[in-house]
């Protein structure tokens, strides 16, 4: 994901210009046989960038922008409010869809009819639960009452809790990705509901092994700590022991 | 990771409960451009004293070894001598303020002359982090433009055949009419304020200076307005029923 927002965000607003001219004349949609959807993503590229310009202002004025606002949530709180605002976006473009597809002119409807009510349903219970789930576990870190030493640790129990609700949303989203955005799928075309599938799938994936990455630390400093520990005490033994140890050693030399 | 693009500056390491992670993101450029665009505002720095500038950064990074702002800005020297900007333009905007403020605490006839001066060195608004989003939304709205232009398929009445094939749906007039007009007034607007930004002639130049510096409450209005005006614009045409929604083509 870093790579698209780093890298191809970036390079198609460089080459824009560069696209426009060589090839604005063939794809708009009277002189070419294949969508282009010009409009669709230059609608969106100018929605970014008056969000990023308002940004770099607030940046420029010393305010905290959006980038550093997000970072600033502890643990994992900033997946928590991607994955939020990704599955409301999911939730209103599949409740868009569903709604007024039947309005849709005669040829676009038959993309929609083979679609079955239990795809629906499961397209729209999906993000419906994620919501609330993701909400829970950014909020949480409002109440949580900061230590001493400025930690903002989490109980065991709450990780478990967390690695549980995130592994059932990864495994939510992943067939969800697979039956929506594959051709007879509800969400094949290009859209706002199969982009926003497509992002809450991978932000889901990627707070997932966040998690495990975490998980698999811990695990990894319980180990060493135990590690050390033992090492602590086989140190003290031989040092308790240490007149005994070179008293039977000089009598073996004897 | 993903996450790095929210966030862009790993400075803020914030403990965590039971990970020790990297979020792995880049330091953040045009943070670093909106800092200087600060530093260089505040020290009344312009072109003209960038190779004095230069000179004094040197001196004070050779008198704080091993600092981290020395050190970026020895690792930085060589390729800001070769743009003529970067973080030792900063330094030098910085060594240049306290160079002026000691004068000044020194005593001398010339306070007044040292206000005016700084008041009269403004850093150009060409170098404003904004700059380069007017641009692209110029870029972007033309395309815009010609794309809700032709979604009509007037123009290709002629082929009608290529047409039905292609799977574009006609746009509705009305929307068409939206479309066009969301993208003109945001041409007008970002074209406005690309141009004011590159302005060093007129006499209006001062003003420009308030109205799009750090800070500036009419930029603030202006950005808002157009965030405000894309965010419905984008509910409208890109939703099922709008010109650019799914499976319309456009």
């Amino acid at each position: 994901m870093s790579t698209i927002v780093h890298v191809a965000i970036p390079s198609v607003l460089t080459f824009y210009p560069f696209n426009y001219l060589f090839t604005q004349h063939n794809t708009t949609s009277s002189y070419f046989n294949i969508i282009s959807c010009n409009l669709y993503f230059a609608t969106w590229t100018c929605l970014w960038t008056s969000i990023w310009t308002l940004e770099r202002w607030l940046v420029a004025a010393n305010f905290s922008s959006m980038t550093k606002f997000l970072e600033a949530w502890p643990n994992r709180a900033p997946g928590w409010i991607v994955i939020f605002i990704n599955s409301l976006g999911s939730l209103l473009a599949t409740v868009d869809l569903f709604v007024n597809w039947p309005k849709l002119p005669e040829r676009l409807q038959l993309g929609y009819i083979s679609v079955t009510q239990y795809e629906w349903s499961w397209l729209l219970f999906v993000p419906a639960v994620t919501i609330p789930i993701s909400a829970a576990f950014f909020l949480i870190e409002i109440f949580r009452v900061t230590q001493s030493d400025g930690q903002n640790l989490k109980s065991d129990r709450e990780n478990f809790v967390e690695g549980l609700c995130i592994t059932l949303l990864a495994l939510f989203w992943t067939p969800t990705l697979f039956i929506a955005t594959t051709p007879g799928g509800a969400a094949d075309q290009v859209g706002n509901a199969y982009f926003f599938i497509w992002l809450s799938s991978i932000v889901v994936t990627e707070t997932f092994l966040w998690w495990v990455r975490d998980w698999r630390m811990a695990v990894h400093n319980v180990m060493r700590m135990q590690k050390e520990e033992y090492k602590r005490a086989q140190e003290k033994v031989l040092r308790m022991h240490q007149h005994e140890i070179e008293e039977h050693l000089a009598n073996e030399e004897k | 990771m993903m996450f790095a693009f929210f966030g862009g500056d790993d400075s803020d390491e914030s403990d965590h409960s039971f990970h020790v992670e990297d979020r792995g993101g880049s330091p953040d450029e045009d943070g670093d451009d909106d800092q200087r665009e600060i530093a260089s505002l505040r020290a009344g720095s312009s072109d003209d004293d960038e190779e004095e500038g230069r000179s004094a950064a040197a001196a004070a990074t050779s008198s704080v070894p091993g600092s981290a702002r020395s050190n970026r800005s020895r690792g930085t020297t060589s390729s800001s001598v070769r743009s003529g900007a970067g973080v030792t333009r900063e330094t030098a905007a910085a060594s240049a303020t306290e160079a002026s403020s000691s004068e000044s605490e020194g005593g001398g006839g010339g306070d007044d002359d040292d206000e005016k001066s700084r008041d009269s060195k403004v850093a150009p608004l060409t170098d404003s982090s904004r700059l380069k989003g007017y641009i692209t939304l110029i870029v972007a709205s033309v395309v815009h433009y010609d794309a809700a232009k032709d979604s009509s398929l007037d123009n290709a009445e002629s082929d009608r055949t290529t047409t039905v094939l292609s799977g574009v749906v006609p746009a509705d007039p009305a929307q068409r009419s939206y479309a066009m007009a969301v993208s003109i007034i945001t041409l007008i607007v970002a074209m406005f304020c690309a141009v004011v930004h590159f302005d060093r002639f007129t006499c209006l130049k001062g003003a420009w200076n308030k109205a799009f510096g750090p800070g500036s409450k009419i930029e603030l209005i202006i950005l808002l307005a157009l965030s405000l005006w894309w965010l419905i614009a984008t509910i409208v045409l890109t939703s099922v029923g709008g010109i650019a929604g799914p499976g319309k083509g456009q």
